[in-house]
């Protein structure tokens, strides 16, 4: 054994290499996935805006999170494509039954990419993240249709330059807890409420960065963006 | 998510137990129905004597009630053999009124295998009066005693509480008649070897006020028909937990307003969310809502006296598969009894002479029975196995009886908890040894040392094999200290053994309830070192070395191949079960034998795990806890439980992870670009966080502090609530028609600021004095002064944003883009301060619970109650806010003490080698209800490839260096497997890292196939191999020769 070790036990493990394998080999329609091969436990994929949502033609980037505790604890999902979506708070983080209360071991890892592609159909006002996506949704679907439709077209149609497509670095944000206990963390707070830690981990110790960053906005991308915000202001 | 410290529940096919029934989901709401005063504020007259700090984690065991009850207990604890000193020892540091020990006998060796506080040059003087001074250091609180005179009936009337151990059965009798008469409560406790026994008798009306220890449960209610009876039907967000008989009251019910305060009534339980009530047909119509709570209702109980008793016993089970040898040991102990009184002396070990006449005794003894205590058939060898080991004085009997008696003396003086009803039988029969090969009469022989009472049972044989054992201990905690006293009295590591002792933490003030080798004079010493010190004292022999290291991949270099290999077993003495699962991974690997275990309150479980023969601690785990969702933290709270959480995040948001992000932007020079690349809109929300930090929220002086408080008061509790208000107000419904503010989903208000509100002060105190230590700014306590301050602050007034979609999505917009040109972000990095300018140092503030003068509980209490009360959620006071806040486990030297009885009988097993899993036990207890069951262990799981069976235990051993001296590439890894096992790997892993798949990139493939494996390993993983690895381990996912998936053990890759 190494210093490399994790906290998932073997037997886990290896059931998510092989959720993983099914996955790449099969992925479920509209959704893609990137496996991370240095850490299996944190898995990058994009959803496709479902048909007759507002989300239509948007590319979504999310990152799948599984904790120490998988599969007894569900993974957490983080929207890293900025949407307008009741369940979906200001940092990304998703709020779905599936995913906390329903939750069995058994459903697995494509039940939760379903599931989160499901929310997109069918958003859950009654447990809002987005209170203002909540109440529109309630009271002015209209409104509510036309304010994703714009945040989907800034922002999960930017193509590669934008904040959709390919998956960045996935040492961001924050980890599943990796090292045997450290009793002092026991009563810290719960993670989802914590604003995403900086670096990698609490040490701040950075990892080398993959290279694609998306720092590089072609020209057509920008000035799209200047006249969606034109448009927006219009509004 | 926090980890059990409990370490396994109880695992039984089918049917949930009362064991189990303590997991209580985050949704089903705990109530305490004892009322809590409106600040929030602990403390009132009645319960200042109770040393909080001290008695911490025993008080969420046993309430303020309870302990203020066993304050008025004095308690006799007669003979002060191993037994004796087990019970005092436990009920001392409970905090008993007073103790007396009491003993006329002088010490003989056989006392030193269990009595840890009679030393070999104690031999011959009175063991009470040389165990008094130290069991008196345990807790200044209670006054001991040694007596040494005889025990009249005059002189018991002194007690509430006494205890017999190592009597006579005519002392038992008469001064049992007595103390029943008298209304004085009685414990027998006896061990005989491996055997023990417990009676008590706590009187003909004994009061139980809590049989169970669990919290109060309580439920959201969705119906309640008219009917008789009337049926509750709860909210499907969690079952109500209810058990037949059990009792509620009602509050907020909306229509049928009859039950809001109720008497406490009767249900019975339907289902998991339906219960029927009284009769409800007079009631008015049930409209919404409504939450159910139990009530506890006291029980009362009736004891025979002993002679009535020993005639028609009744006994309580601790092992279902033994489910007739209480009745056995029933006679065989008073078997004991006539032989002693005959002989004046034991029977001697593994004597076959005294075996038979014990045999025929126990024959007399039974045939002159005329109550149900008379058996039907004797277990002849049973009663010959309790003659050859009677004269036996067992450390880890003594530990288990003895803290399961100490439990018994706290329910007589309190009425916590269900007693032992009346009789407790014991035997750990599966230590000897496993063939027919039992210890000679010659071997158990005393030889005048300090192990007699052990050689007696086991023989010297055992004796040699535990001094030169090698043993690694995690944690000297509670589990840990107990674990030490029995190492030294059992004599492990007392040859050419060693016991490593690690922990990392210091000794505090709430530790030394329990921790018994720790004295106040230690708070703030390492455990380690003085847990070593003071079992050297107990038994000078026992080679012990304390270190100060955390388990982890960090400390991997010292605890490496050498290290683990050398040792014959470990014990875990943790805390949590990350750490656990780390320990018990490496015991897998380096296949030793692993001794585990844990406790919550008066629930404890023991696990053993033994190398190619069980599975190990992460074969099975327990549900984790439930999380609290972030929506029902963020907008949705409908108990104390969320609202603490919020408060805890609260705290850790402003008080830590602020000032840590605005040092990293000073220091750090690799800050600003690692922020910038973080996804979606964090950058700009940690650049705000820093921004603010420094610029906008600083402060000069106490008064910005005070200001700051002030109108962080008013965006939490007033501002955003009325834009949650705003958004969704109190009339709204949903899609389906249904009022949206319902069912779990509290309506919450908006508070109005008072200075004559003392929560209100309470938080801008609190909140003030962090603000100002994090900035190193000098804080106060002067209320009034505050008072004056707040009069000048000014708070902005706050209009909900409404109709401002323009605005709102502005802003979304800009706060939203990610990439370097937006404008938000490119505004704020010009704003922020250069390193240079700024001339603060920022504190972050770990969070310390336990500390009454640091502000943090304040204002964690103070924020938690204020939510609630946003949310008419009833507040909770300091005690319970700690406990939910800081995740405190509850904790009783009792429970820990019988524990590790068992952990050590399971020691003394392994180091004789038991191959048989029937041999072990796992171990499970609950002492309040009170509850023992033992379980064979799980054998390790077969696994099957072509024709080769495998468990976790196995592997593949593949050396990466080759005979060229050069190592493995990964094609030639992938090679040797079709080669060698015709298997096609398909994946292929270190850790987390995947180093090879099928469906990878097939450029990456090419590159990569060449590579040798530790290149590929330190590559993918980022990470460097540090010198002293010298095996990797690799998983892999694999395909047999007809392509079919296989599961095939781990790969032990050698590359030293």
């Amino acid at each position: 054994m190494n210093s490399n070790v994790e906290n998932l036990p073997p037997h886990v493990l290896r059931l998510v290499y092989k959720e993983v394998s099914a996955l790449a080999a099969d992925p479920p329609e509209g959704i893609k996935i990137y496996p991370s091969e240095e850490d299996i436990t944190e898995l990058h994929t994009s959803i496709e805006g479902p048909e007759g949502t507002p989300f239509t033609g948007g590319i979504f980037r999310m990152r799948l999170v599984l904790g120490k505790d998988f599969p007894a604890v569900p993974p957490k999902g983080y929207f890293l494509t900025k949407i307008f979506h009741p369940n979906v708070g200001h940092k990304g983080e998703i709020c779905v039954n599936v995913l906390k209360r329903d939750w069995k071991a058994e459903l697995g890892l494509r039940h939760v990419l379903l599931t989160i592609k499901c929310l997109l159909i069918h958003p859950n006002p009654e447990s809002a993240l987005n209170e203002e996506a909540g109440r529109l949704l309630l009271e002015d679907y209209a409104e509510y249709e036309s304010r994703a439709r714009l945040l989907t077209e800034i922002h999960a149609m930017g193509g590669p330059g934008g904040t959709s497509g390919a998956p960045q670095d996935p040492s961001d944000g924050p980890q599943p807890k990796k090292h045997a206990g450290d009793p002092a963390k026991r009563a810290g707070p719960s993670a989802a409420a914590v604003p995403a830690a900086l670096g990698n981990g609490a040490n701040g110790a950075s990892t080398t960065s993959s290279s694609s960053s998306s720092s590089s906005v072609s020209n057509v991308a920008g000035k799209k963006k200047a006249d969606k915000k034109r448009a927006l202001r219009r509004l | 998510m926090s980890s059990s410290p409990l370490s396994k529940k109880r695992r039984l096919s089918g049917t949930e137990t009362k064991t189990g029934s303590h997991c209580s989901s985050s949704n089903s709401v705990r109530t305490d129905l004892s009322h809590t005063p409106a600040n929030g504020m602990a403390k009132n007259g009645n319960d200042a004597e109770i040393d909080e700090g001290l008695y911490s984690r025993q008080l969420y065991v046993l309430g303020h009630d309870a302990m203020k009850r066993m304050q008025n207990s004095n308690v006799l604890i007669s003979g002060m053999r191993g037994l004796g000193v087990e019970i005092a020892k436990n009920v001392i540091l409970g905090g008993v009124r007073s103790v007396t020990v009491h003993d006329q006998g002088a010490a003989e060796w056989r006392d030193l295998s269990s009595q840890f506080y009679l030393r070999e040059e104690d031999l011959g003087k009175n063991r009470a009066e040389v165990s008094q001074p130290r069991l008196a250091e345990l807790n200044n609180y209670v006054p001991v005693t040694a007596y040494t005179g005889a025990l009249t009936e005059d002189y018991l009337t002194k007690f509430q509480v006494v205890v017999l151990t190592n009597s006579t059965v005519e002392e038992q009798k008469h001064l049992g008649e007595f103390c029943h008469n008298k209304g004085i409560k009685l414990i027998v406790a006896d061990t005989r070897g491996l055997f023990g026994q417990l009676f008590c008798d706590f009187g003909e009306e004994m009061i139980v006020y809590d049989t169970n220890g669990e919290q109060p449960l309580s439920a959201m209610i969705s119906m309640i028909t008219k009917d008789n009876p009337g049926v509750v039907t709860c909210l499907d967000e969690a079952r109500h937990g209810f058990e037949n008989g059990d009792h509620v009251t009602f509050t907020e019910v909306q229509g049928m307003t009859e039950l809001n305060g109720c008497q406490p009534v009767e249900i019975k339980v339907l289902g998991p969310y339906t219960f029927s009530i009284c009769d409800t047909t007079g009631f008015s119509d049930y409209v919404r809502g409504g939450i159910v709570s139990q009530v506890k209702m006291p029980k009362k109980i009736s004891f025979k006296s002993i002679c009535s008793s020993l005639a028609e016993p009744e006994f309580l089970l601790t092992d279902f598969a033994k489910f007739d040898r209480p009745g056995q040991m029933h006679i065989g102990f008073q078997a004991i009894h006539a032989f002693q009184k005959k002989h004046n002396r034991l029977p001697a070990p593994w004597n076959q002479a005294d075996g038979d006449e014990l045999l025929t005794l126990a024959k007399e003894v039974n045939s002159a029975q005329t109550g149900s205590a008379k058996v039907e058939q004797l277990d002849e060898a049973l009663i010959a196995k309790m003659s050859y080991v009677a004269a036996g004085d067992l450390s880890p009997v003594n530990a288990f009886i003895g803290g399961v008696a100490a439990q018994e003396v706290m329910k007589a003086s309190t009425g916590k908890f269900m007693p032992v009803m009346q009789w407790l039988y014991f035997d750990a029969l599966e230590c000897l040894p496993e063939e027919e090969a039992m210890p000679t009469e010659a071997e158990c022989k005393p030889r005048s040392c300090r192990y007699d009472g052990q050689i007696a049972v086991f023989g010297t044989k055992l004796q040699d094999m535990l001094a030169n054992q090698r043993y690694f201990l995690v944690g000297a905690g509670a589990i840990g200290c107990e674990l030490l006293k029995n190492f030294a009295m059992i004599g492990l590591a007392s040859g050419t053994g060693e016991v490593i002792v690690t922990d990392m933490d210091t000794i505090e003030k709430s530790n030394l309830n329990r921790q018994f080798l720790f004295r106040p004079s230690d708070v703030t010493k390492m455990k380690s070192d003085t847990a070593a010190a003071a079992v050297k004292q107990m038994n000078p022999s026992i080679n012990i070395t304390g270190h100060q290291n955390r388990v982890g991949p960090e400390t991997e270099r010292v605890y490496d191949d050498d290290f683990f290999e050398s040792l014959d077993g470990v014990a875990n003495a943790l805390d949590n079960v990350d750490a656990r699962m780390y320990m018990d991974r490496r015991c897998v690997y380096y296949r030793k034998p692993l001794l585990e275990s844990g406790t919550l309150g008066t629930k404890g479980n023991v696990q053993v795990v033994i190398p190619f023969l069980t599975e190990s601690y992460s074969s099975s785990q327990d549900p984790p806890e439930k999380s609290i969702p972030i929506c029902t933290l963020k907008n949705f709270p409908n108990a104390i439980e969320h609202t603490l959480q919020w408060a805890r995040d609260e705290f850790e948001g402003l008080f830590k992870q602020s000032p840590e992000n605005a040092m990293q932007y000073l220091t750090d020079t690799k800050f600003m670009e690692r922020t910038l690349k973080l996804p979606g809109a964090q950058p700009v929300e940690v650049l705000d966080v820093v921004y603010k930090t420094l610029v906008t929220d600083c402060p000069h002086s106490w008064a910005d502090c005070v200001a700051w408080a002030r109108n962080h008061w008013q965006c939490q509790y007033s501002n955003n609530i009325r834009q949650l208000l705003h958004n969704f107000p109190p009339n709204q419904l949903t899609s389906s028609g249904a009022p949206f503010w319902s069912g779990p989903k509290r309506c919450p208000h908006p508070l109005e600021f008072s200075t004559s509100n003392d929560l209100h002060m309470d938080y801008i105190m609190a909140g003030a004095n962090l603000f100002a230590q994090m900035y190193g700014l000098p804080g106060s306590t002067d209320r009034a002064g505050v008072v004056k301050i707040l009069q000048e602050v000014s708070v902005p007034t706050f209009t909900p944003r409404s109709g401002v979609k323009i605005h709102v999505s502005d802003q979304e917009l800009q706060n939203s883009n990610s990439s370097v040109d937006d404008s938000k972000l490119e505004e704020l990095k010009s704003q922020l301060p250069s390193a240079e300018s700024f001339q603060y140092k920022l504190n972050p503030i770990d969070f310390e619970k336990d500390d009454d003068t640091n502000f943090h509980m304040d204002f964690i209490v103070a924020s938690s109650n204020l939510r609630a009360e946003n949310y008419d959620i009833p507040p909770a006071d300091r005690h319970k806010s700690k406990l939910i806040a800081g995740k405190i486990i509850p904790a009783i030297a009792t429970t820990t003490a019988a524990v590790v009885g068992l952990v050590c009988l399971e020691l003394i097993k392994i180091v004789q080698g038991h191959k048989k899993l029937e041999s072990y036990k796992n171990g499970f207890m609950n002492l309040a209800l009170p509850f023992f069951a033992f379980s064979e262990p799980i054998a390790a799981p077969k696994h099957k490839y072509y024709e080769i069976d495998w468990t976790l235990w196995d592997r593949f051993e593949v050396t990466g260096l080759q005979s060229n001296g050069e190592e493995m590439t990964l094609q030639q890894f992938l090679d040797y497997f079709k080669n060698e096992h015709k298997l096609e790997i398909t994946m292929l892993s270190q850790g987390v890292s995947m180093l090879y798949s099928f469906f990878m990139p097939a450029a990456k493939l090419k590159e990569r196939l060449d590579l040798p494996m530790t290149e590929i390993v330190t590559k993918v993983s980022k990470k460097k191999l540090g010198k002293h690895v010298k095996a990797l381990v690799f998983e892999l996912c694999c395909n047999d020769l007809s392509d079919e998936d296989v599961e095939v053990p781990y790969v032990r890759y050698t590359i030293r």
